[in-house]
Parts: C-alpha cells; sequence; structure tokens
C-alpha cells in the first residue's frame, strides 16, 4: 500500500495536493484497492462550486459506487476527462495520472484541516481492525 | 408431531454459526492476494491481484478456478417410490424422470409460485440425489425441504464435501493434462457426472455459470486443496493460462450469458413467468405435480401487464444498481434494476432487470434514474453473450 507523502488526505479517503494556484484531487492507494477495479467515475461540470466536505462525483466499481468529496472548498478548475475512456487508471496510478479534478480554492488554509501521510496511514490501519 | 417425523430423517440439522464460516481453501484464499469479504456468512475472495476484470477476461480466454464451497450441498436418498414422489413435489424440474448420471436446473417455489431459491439437481444414482444451493439460502432450503418431506433422507454434505469449479474454453484440456481423462470421458455432454465416490475419489459435473465450457468438482475437504494446487500447477507447468477467480468476476461471469443470481434477477416475490423460467418447470399435462405449480399455472393464464426479466444496454456511462427505476419517455415509472453491470467483454454499460410487458419490446428506448440522472438505455437481446 502506498501512502505518498507529498500529498495530504481526509478521512473519506480522498488526497489534495497544492500545484500552482489549484488544488489537485484524487482518491488514495487505500480507497483504490478498497474499491477494486474502478469502472466508472461520474466528473463535476468545470465552473461548478462546492464547499469542504461537498460530494463532488462518484467513483464506481464492480463492487460499489462511491460518493467522492472535496477536501477544500472551492470552483472545479480542471477534471480529469481521461477517466471517461479509461477510468481504470484510478486503480494503476491513483496519485498521478489517476487524478479527478482541479480546484479553484476559497480558503486554501483548509487544507491545514487534513491529514499528513502518516497520520493517514495510522487512521486506515485502525479501520483494517 | 409432523414436525418430529421430518427430523427423525435428518441426519445433521444445518447450524450456521454467528463467526463468520471458512471454505477448506480459506487459507490459501488469504496467502495469495485474495480481498476477503463477507459474503453469505461466509468470508470468501472477491477478487485477487490482478483483479476482477482480468481474472473475467482471464476465463474467457483460457480457464479460471473458482472456490465455491460456500454453496449449499445436500443428499437426498430416497429408498422407495413414496419417497422420491415426496422429493419431486418440492423440485420444480424433473426428479422420477431424470436419468441417473445426469442433473437438471430448477427451483424450489412456495405454494404461491414465489421462488425460494434456484438449484441444480443431480441424480448420482436411482435412489440418490446432489442437490446444490444457493450459499444465502442454504439454511433455508434445508428447512423447507425438511419440512415438505417425510419420506426421503436429507443430509447436509456441505460441511464435508467442498466443491470447486473449472471453468473456461481451455478447461476440460487441463483437466486431461492433470491425469483426469477418465472422469472427462464420463462426462461428455452437458449436466452429466462422471463416476466416483463424493466421499472418497469426488466428482466432476459438467454444468456452469460462466457461460464457458467447464466441470464443478465435489470431493471431500482434505481433498480440496491438492486438487486445487494440482490443477494451478500442470496449468503453470503445461502453458495453459489458468489462476483463481474471485466472486467479482463470478458475478459479472455469469451476467453475460444471463445466469440469474438469486437475490438479485430471484426472489420470493418473483414467479417463474416473469423470470423467464417456464423451461425450469414441470407444467406439461401429465408431469407429476410440485408445490407452487398450481399457482405458477393460474399466473401464466392471465393476461395482465405483468412484468418481465429484460436486459438493457445504457446508452451512456452510468453504472446501474439494484432497485434503482425504470421510466418509458412519458416519465412513467415501468420497472426496476435487479443487476448492474460494466461488461468486461463487450464493454458497455447493461443492466438486468424487471419490466413491464407493454415496455419490454427488444429495441424499446428505457429511462434509468441513477441518483437523480436519467440515463437513456434500449432493451437488447438476451443473452449478451454466447458461447455454448
Amino acid at each position: 500500500m502506498k501512502y505518498d507523502t507529498s500529498v495530504q488526505y481526509q478521512k473519506s479517503h480522498e488526497w489534495a495536493k497544492k500545484e500552482g494556484d489549484l488544488i489537485v484531487v484524487g482518491i488514495s492507494d487505500y480507497a483504490q484497492d478498497s474499491l477494486g477495479d474502478v469502472v466508472f467515475v461520474e466528473l463535476p461540470e468545470v465552473g461548478a462550486e462546492f464547499s469542504q466536505g461537498d460530494a463532488f462525483g462518484v467513483v464506481e466499481s464492480v463492487k460499489a459506487a462511491s460518493d467522492v468529496f472535496v477536501p477544500v472548498g472551492g470552483e472545479i478548475a480542471e477534471v480529469n476527462s481521461e477517466l471517461e475512456d479509461n477510468p481504470e487508471i484510478i486503480n494503476e496510478d491513483p496519485f498521478g495520472k489517476g487524478w479527478i479534478i482541479k480546484i479553484k480554492a476559497a480558503d486554501e488554509s483548509e487544507l491545514e484541516s487534513l491529514m499528513d501521510a502518516a497520520a493517514y496511514e495510522s487512521y486506515t490501519s485502525e479501520l483494517d481492525d | 408431531m409432523d414436525k418430529i417425523d421430518h427430523h427423525s430423517f435428518v441426519l445433521r440439522v444445518y447450524s450456521i454459526d454467528m463467526e463468520t464460516a471458512k471454505t477448506c481453501l480459506n487459507s490459501w484464499h488469504r496467502a495469495h492476494g485474495g480481498k476477503m469479504v463477507d459474503f453469505a456468512g461466509w468470508d470468501m475472495p472477491v477478487n485477487y491481484q490482478s483483479g476482477a476484470k482480468q481474472e473475467h477476461l482471464m476465463v474467457r480466454r483460457s480457464c479460471g478456478l473458482f472456490d465455491i464451497s460456500h454453496m449449499g450441498r445436500f443428499l437426498i436418498s430416497c429408498p422407495d417410490e413414496s419417497a422420491l414422489a415426496d422429493y419431486e413435489r418440492i423440485i420444480s424440474s424433473p426428479v422420477g424422470a431424470l436419468k441417473p448420471g445426469t442433473g437438471s436446473y430448477g427451483l424450489i417455489c412456495r405454494e404461491d409460485g414465489g421462488i425460494l431459491d434456484d438449484i441444480f439437481n443431480f441424480r448420482l444414482d436411482e435412489s440418490t440425489f446432489l442437490l446444490v444451493v444457493n450459499a444465502a439460502n442454504r439454511k433455508k432450503d434445508f428447512d423447507w425441504i425438511a419440512g415438505h418431506g417425510s419420506a426421503f433422507r436429507l443430509e447436509n454434505i456441505g460441511d464435508d464435501v467442498g466443491m470447486i469449479a473449472l471453468q473456461g474454453p481451455k478447461a476440460m484440456e487441463l483437466l486431461q493434462l492433470c491425469g483426469f481423462g477418465d472422469k472427462v470421458s464420463d462426462i461428455g455432454e452437458r449436466n452429466s457426472i462422471s463416476r466416483g465416490n463424493l466421499l472418497d475419489d469426488g466428482i466432476f459435473t459438467r454444468t456452469g455459470y460462466t457461460g464457458e465450457d467447464g466441470v464443478e468438482i465435489y470431493a471431500p475437504n482434505a481433498a480440496i486443496l491438492s486438487l486445487w494446487n494440482l490443477l494451478l500447477e500442470q496449468a503453470e507447468a503445461r502453458g495453459v493460462e489458468c489462476g483463481p477467480v474471485g466472486l467479482a468476476a463470478r458475478d459479472s461471469l455469469r451476467f453475460e450469458p444471463g445466469y440469474a443470481l438469486y437475490g438479485h434477477e430471484l426472489t420470493e416475490d418473483i414467479i417463474p413467468r416473469e423470470a423467464l423460467l417456464k423451461w425450469a418447470c414441470r407444467l406439461a399435462a401429465g408431469d407429476p405435480d410440485f408445490i407452487g405449480k398450481v399457482a405458477i399455472q393460474a399466473r401464466y393464464a392471465q393476461e395482465d401487464d405483468f412484468h418481465k426479466l429484460r436486459t438493457v444496454k445504457l446508452s451512456d456511462q452510468g453504472m446501474p444498481r439494484q432497485d434503482m427505476k425504470f421510466f418509458d419517455e412519458n416519465g412513467d415509472e415501468i420497472g426496476w434494476v435487479c443487476s448492474g453491470m460494466a461488461s468486461p467483454t463487450l464493454e458497455a454499460f447493461y443492466a438486468n432487470c424487471y419490466i413491464r410487458q407493454g415496455s419490454s419490446q427488444i429495441g424499446n428506448q428505457v429511462y434509468i434514474d441513477i441518483r437523480g440522472r436519467r440515463k437513456a438505455a434500449e432493451v437488447v437481446k438476451r443473452p449478451i453473450y454466447r458461447v455454448l
């Protein structure tokens, strides 16, 4: 299991990473592994606005549909349209090519409420008990 | 009083522990990357490391191995005609007319025709039947059978005899390579049973739940792990692609060829007419009766706009899930989803559903509500995948 140390995590298993003016968001390796093969990702419209913790889309695997939640509030600046044809890249590269959205954060200080890799790893290890 | 008589023929009453049950291959699954989930009270692998889609495609391309020991297995002994008649009343498909050495798919129905379970019934010899039932229904079925016949003897052998399946176009070749030529030659036809003893060297049956050729193997628990390893080792040594397959791929493999999954396509509220299972019921004049037959026949005589099992292909992307609703172009509700699938073989989204007969013609456009979004779908011909 990979716990990328360059990103921050929230309890619902999304990660966030500052990249220039935007916050890139995806789901963790733990999340993709728990979901199994991802078959469909419902992406939001560019320009849509969300508050921290809002559901912005759905990741569907062979097993279940999971809502995905924004780790920081703001406006959707970009979506990863590559996922429309190849949703499995979330399984293959959850912290890289499998990113889902980029947000123009309304308040970047919301990033401070997220967990670092070590805290998230210890959080997920408790979930497996 | 009746009840006591019935149970005097029951050797071991089915007991299901509160703890999750484990098949004899449980440690193997855990040691080989099986992602374990609770399924019908069993700790089962939903997929292994390569993922469900790769497991699915491997079975379509070559072959795959399934642990299906979680299914229920009962032995029914019918020492005389009255015992056979008692057992025949419980099963919808031919029992007395079944040739020894063969099996048939059938149903167990309630008096009102509601489907309690779908089953496979094998006649091992003149007086002995092997009944294979769904894991989730094994306790319910056992109690129902014990409560509806007193002349036969019912025994749960599921705890002692394991069950695995080898399925795929290369399955029979792999069995030959493993030295099972004799058993393979016994089962030249679909639904046939090999010679052998369930409690000794085991038996093979040639049926399946994937749409591909293949077998189920039943043997004492102690022998199952060696068989499983032998098949995988020989496959590797002889260059036949084969690997373990989990429950997720088992579901998508059964979905494509149109096989029902109890709890989805079939429930106690569904009758055989709706599920297109008339062929699994003895409804011809002169056929021996079975529980539910009168109600089922009455339903066939009615001209109402009943729901029919249909498969639809989504025009848009989206994953249909059980109980999502269908609408026609006027926005009237016309049915519900029982299974949804991203078909790995056909690379599109499909749903099995119950749709009112008036809207169920092939080519008809319907709309499915997926979390508030209406997605267009078309009623297509079943099954969406066929080899056999």
